[in-house]
């Protein structure tokens, strides 16, 4: 084995000179081999961390959008039939980085061109400040977007930020309420459910009916329009469930634009304002006397003279100046007798009898903005005694349309609510009057409509009945004279009540057409009477009068003896 | 030795080919993925603002004018609603008459008054009120 070795070490034997020559080019192969293959390495562990380990890359963009995220902004706001009431719509907000413009002159003309309506100086002045970032426009319109876009000006940029928006405008715009341009509720629902409208991903259902809230709107805007009145508020409720299914305050505004209009018409009438109600207040104070003060339908009080105590007279308004039964102080609204009744029944239990209804402290509603109710801070018998007929204590519409429902539904109050309550999930109640004093009531409100002063919110078919109350206005000293607050509240129907309807108008003025009247009866009653005649039939409610059930087969004969049935009557 | 070096070789550079291959295919899918999502916030804004405008469209006041102009509809008044029960009573009266008529008349030929409701149509309505009920 030794002798071939020895030989291929004899054949590649190499002199000094050389062998120190091929010994530094072996080396240098090496050193070179070792550059290489350490580069080499370099790439493979770059490779392999670029393929696997891709952070180097930035952070990853795509994230799935979740099939229940329905909302980028705030929720929408519904009616109780799914109509849209308020929405979020996306749009973009152009701004700047500053420091990265190159030309701000240059680019505040071209902007100029795109964004008609901008100022030039403001815009490049915003450009050249030292800031990081500036608004240059917030929520442009989707062509103005474009234009902008197509400009290529580098450091502008788009946000996408949401406009809270009102389909409906101006209806029901004091329930809603309206935000700040950073979709921060003011007032409203968007201001009691600011936080839950932010997070929620489903509509927030109200009890309030489009529809129904329209026809009260337009019916009180009529009655203000024709009686000069300089204000009016309305308020539809279901008295079982005790859901507001509309509630107007005139003059309203377009939430859309809120600021476009004095804050005065911000102001809701019907939950904020307190108001010396008249004599819609004596329903409470003769159901207080049939459940408390042991009297019956067939009692009565002497009503021929004026109460004098101390300085003050107390008369009737449509004096009859003889004995009046129950249903007669009712239904001719007489403040003797209501005096006379609260009189059987004692001052204590006048204060708690209202306590119980509600009437001492601010309604629990879904809204900030809800009055608290002025009551005498002592009750002395003055008090007592003009509270019965309603002066004296101030309340919203809300506490008083409240009281009613409880009255006639059957005695129990319920705290009103603007949510439309789900149908397995019942309203708690109190009781405050039993069955018996809700069925008398309901005959006396009839009686009201059918013979009293509420003539003329009678509506064929639907048994309307209610209550007329005329105020007069409080002023620095006592009471303005001609300043009235004309009230009816009315429920139908009767024989079953399902809804009440409150209509009121500040300061009208009687015409030729009410005789110069301007009480409650001449100005609010028709209007309630218009709003019933318009929304029973939205609300699928059957008419129920006899006689009006004779007169419409007869209709209905001639007309499917003349047209094989198919006809619309469109009289 | 060898041989396992090269099965060695041949298994790197599958799995590297392999690494890549699916590499490209997740970014692929994930620039789909961006886009899907792209369009989909952008459907869902369009959703949104025709929402918007079905409920502007739907005002009541602006209902109420367009129904009045063009289909002279007024608010139903009581004597215009009827109950299922009154209306089948309503009928069969009807038809009663109709017949009395038709035999008190000699002639083949009914004449227009006399015509009895088309028994189809009240058929389709009836079945759509109980569906309603």
């Amino acid at each position: 084995m030794n002798e071939p070795k020895t030989k291929i070490v004899e054949k590649i034997r190499i002199e000094g000179d050389r062998k120190t020559a091929i010994e530094t080019g072996r080396n240098r192969l090496i050193i070179a081999g070792a550059i290489f293959s350490a580069a080499f390495l370099l790439i493979g562990i770059r490779v392999i961390k670029v393929s696997i380990f891709n952070h180097d890359a930035g952070p990853r963009y795509t994230r799935s959008v979740a099939k229940d995220e329905t909302y980028t902004g705030r929720a929408d706001i519904v009616d109780r039939n799914g109509v849209l009431l308020a929405t979020s719509l996306n749009t973009q907000s152009l701004y700047a980085h500053p420091r990265l413009v190159l030309d701000p002159e240059q680019a505040a003309i071209k902007l100029k061109h795109a964004l008609p309506g901008i100022n030039v100086e403001v815009i490049e002045k915003l450009l050249r400040s030292k800031r990081g970032f500036v608004y240059l426009k917030r929520r442009l319109t989707p062509n103005q977007h474009y234009a902008v876009n197509r400009l290529g000006i580098p450091a502008l940029y788009f946000q996408r930020e949401t406009r809270r928006i009102y389909p409906l405008g101006p209806l029901a715009a004091h329930v809603l309420g309206h935000t700040d341009p950073d979709n921060k509720g003011l007032a409203g629902i968007e201001r009691f459910f600011d936080k839950d409208l932010r997070t929620r991903q489903s509509a927030l259902s109200l009890a309030i009916d489009a529809r129904v809230q329209h026809v009260l709107e337009q019916e009180i805007s009529q009655a203000m329009r024709s009686f000069g009145a300089i204000g009016g508020a309305g308020l539809i409720m279901n008295v079982n469930t005790a859901e507001v299914l509309a509630m107007a305050s005139l003059p309203n505004f377009d939430p859309n634009r809120a600021n476009a209009v004095p804050r005065l018409s911000h102001f809701n009438k019907t939950s904020h304002g307190v108001y010396e109600m008249g004599s819609t207040f004596k329903i409470f104070t003769t159901a207080m006397a049939l459940e408390l003060g042991n009297i019956t339908l067939r009692d009565g009080y002497d009503a021929t003279k004026p109460i004098r105590i101390h300085r003050y007279t107390i008369r009737d308004f449509h004096a009859k100046k003889r004995w009046l039964s129950v249903p007669e102080i009712f239904i001719y609204s007489s403040n003797i007798g209501a005096v006379k009744m609260a009189q059987k029944v004692g001052k204590e239990s006048h204060k708690r009898f209202l306590g119980q209804l509600g009437m001492m402290k601010s309604v629990q509603i879904e809204l900030f903005e809800t009055g608290a109710p002025i009551p005498p801070k002592i009750w002395r018998d003055i008090n007592h005694m003009t509270i019965s007929y309603g002066h004296g204590i101030a309340v919203s519409p809300l506490h008083l349309v409240a009281g009613v429902s409880a009255i006639i539904n059957g005695g129990i109050y319920r705290t009103p609510t603007i949510i439309k309550r789900r149908p397995d999930d019942p309203a708690k109640g109190k009781r405050i009057v039993s069955n018996q004093t809700s069925l008398k009531m309901r005959h006396l409100m009839r009686l009201v409509v059918e013979k009293g002063t509420g003539g003329k919110a009678a509506v064929p078919g639907y048994l309307v009945g209610g209550k007329t109350g005329t105020a007069e206005k409080v002023s620095d000293r006592g009471y303005k004279k001609k300043a009235l607050i004309s009230s009816f509240v009315a429920a139908f129907p009767m024989n079953r009540p399902q809804f009440v309807v409150l209509t009121m108008l500040d300061e009208a003025k009687g015409n030729k057409a009410t005789q110069g009247h301007a009480t409650g009866g001449w100005v609010a009653a028709p209007a309630a009477g218009a709003v019933i005649r318009r929304i029973a039939p939205i609300l699928a409610l059957q008419p129920i009068d006899d006689e009006v059930s004779a007169a419409r087969r007869l209709a209905l004969k001639s007309e499917i003896n003349s047209s094989g049935g198919r006809g619309i009557a469109a009289d | 030795m060898r041989r396992s070096t090269l099965l060695w070789t041949v298994l790197g550079i599958s799995v590297a080919i392999g690494l890549f291959v699916v590499k490209h295919a997740v970014q692929d899918l994930e620039d789909r993925l961006h886009a899907l999502n792209i369009e989909i916030i952008s459907d869902r804004d369009a959703a949104q603002v025709l929402q918007a405008e079905w409920s502007f469209l739907n005002e009541p006041a602006r209902l109420e004018a367009l129904s009045r102009e063009y289909l002279g509809l007024v608010t139903i008044s009581a004597s215009q609603t009827i109950t299922l029960p009154e209306l089948i009573e309503l009928i069969a009266a009807n038809e009663a008459n109709a017949r009395v008529a038709a035999t008190n008349a000699s002639s083949n030929t009914p004449t227009v008054e006399n015509k009895v409701v088309n028994p189809d149509w009240l058929e389709r309505t009836l079945i759509t009120l109980n569906k309603n009920q």
